[in-house]
């Protein structure tokens, strides 16, 4: 195996970025955009916006998803590490 | 791209070859997207239509405009809906029968990039409230397939739109009735405009031709407003994009989008 793919959303709703974008923030806010991250390849595999945003923020938005989907890479190494690591006898 | 023929193997790296010289199979510049040629009124019985030349990849688009039931959570608004088709004589490939899962894509791509930018005024298409909207329906249809026919449906579509007229109805008894003779332009209050691009190793190329298209590791289709703002995005393909190359294309978006508006403006201005 060689990487694991990670996700987060990020977004704007009422004129900020925001991280992990809810329901209610999807209907209400300005822009949604998911995005899939292979963090050691360091590959954007996933990616769409629905709403508007300036270039400078579009840039400012993918970085912020990114650390979100870097957050969400630890708990699923942890989670994983936890189930087959922690006990010493692989299961 | 998987399971690649022998042949589009050879000219994957005969592609390759040339982008490491700056050069593309059909010599234009990297950032370079094909001529574009667009006719309006090539159907007159619609209620708005154009054609769209990208390259060798042809598209029509025509707009039917009719009073229609709104969406359950937006019923102060009027609809929009945008299919894609493409023709079996357009390429030896396409097939009659159920869209396929490619042209659904297509649809949907054109369909958010106009819908997210807020280009036609649906709040102005409001009959009656909850009960009875103006329904605005833009079909494109491939007549020639030669690759990126995102932007080509979506070129031709937009073209459509800018030249439609929407004709009048008034409610009378809880019914639209059609008033004969008092069309009125669509509304418009932008003009989005997609630009489709591919990566092929650490190369990002404009507009991929159809022998590049076949062989793309990822692409990406940027949206961008009048106002130079990014209103959809949606990439493709099994590999992935670097943040960096993410960010110029999102600029190649802005700077060829906004040549790409003048085009269709030109285009479109006479046909009011």
């Amino acid at each position: 195996m060689r990487d694991m793919v990670c996700s987060c959303a990020a977004g704007k709703a009422a004129d900020a970025l925001i991280l992990d974008v809810n329901n209610e923030e999807d209907q209400a806010g300005q822009a949604d955009m998911p995005i899939g991250y292979m963090p050691n390849f360091g590959k954007i595999t996933l990616l769409q916006l629905d709403g508007v945003l300036t270039t400078d923020e579009f840039k400012k938005c993918i970085e912020l998803g990114l650390e979100g989907c870097k957050q969400v890479y630890e708990i699923q190494k942890n989670a994983l590490r936890e189930k087959y690591f922690s006990s010493g006898d692989n299961n | 791209m998987t399971n690649l023929s022998i042949i589009d193997k050879l000219k994957r790296s005969k592609i390759l070859d040339l982008l490491q010289e700056g050069k593309r199979i059909d010599d234009r510049a990297l950032d370079e997207p094909r001529p574009l040629v667009i006719d309006t009124g090539v159907i007159p019985h619609a209620n708005g239509s154009a054609r769209a030349r990208l390259g060798d990849t042809e598209v029509v688009s025509g707009i039917k405009v009719q009073p229609d039931k709104p969406f359950p959570d937006m019923g102060d608004k009027g609809i929009f809906i945008c299919t894609a088709e493409i023709l079996p004589l357009a390429h030896p490939s396409a097939e009659t029968g159920p869209p396929q899962p490619n042209v659904i894509e297509i649809a949907r791509v054109v369909d958010r990039g106009i819908r997210e930018s807020g280009m036609i005024d649906l709040s102005q298409m409001v009959l009656q409230k909850d009960k009875s909207v103006i329904g605005v329906f833009a079909d494109n249809v491939v007549t020639d397939h030669d690759g990126n026919l995102f932007d080509a449906c979506s070129y031709a579509a937009v073209a459509a739109i800018i030249t439609s007229k929407i004709p009048k109805w008034e409610m009378k008894d809880d019914k639209p009735v059609l008033i004969e003779d008092q069309a009125s332009d669509t509304p418009i209050t932008t003009i989005p405009i997609s630009v489709t691009m591919g990566r092929m190793g650490e190369f990002i190329i404009v507009d991929p031709n159809l022998d590049e298209w076949e062989c793309l590791d990822a692409r990406i289709t940027i949206t961008t407003n009048s106002d130079g703002n990014i209103v959809a995005l949606q990439k493709g393909g099994s590999d992935g994009f670097s943040l960096e190359q993410l960010v110029k294309c999102s600029e190649l978006s802005i700077a060829i989008g906004k040549k790409i508006r003048d085009i269709i403006k030109q285009a479109t201005e006479g046909s009011k």
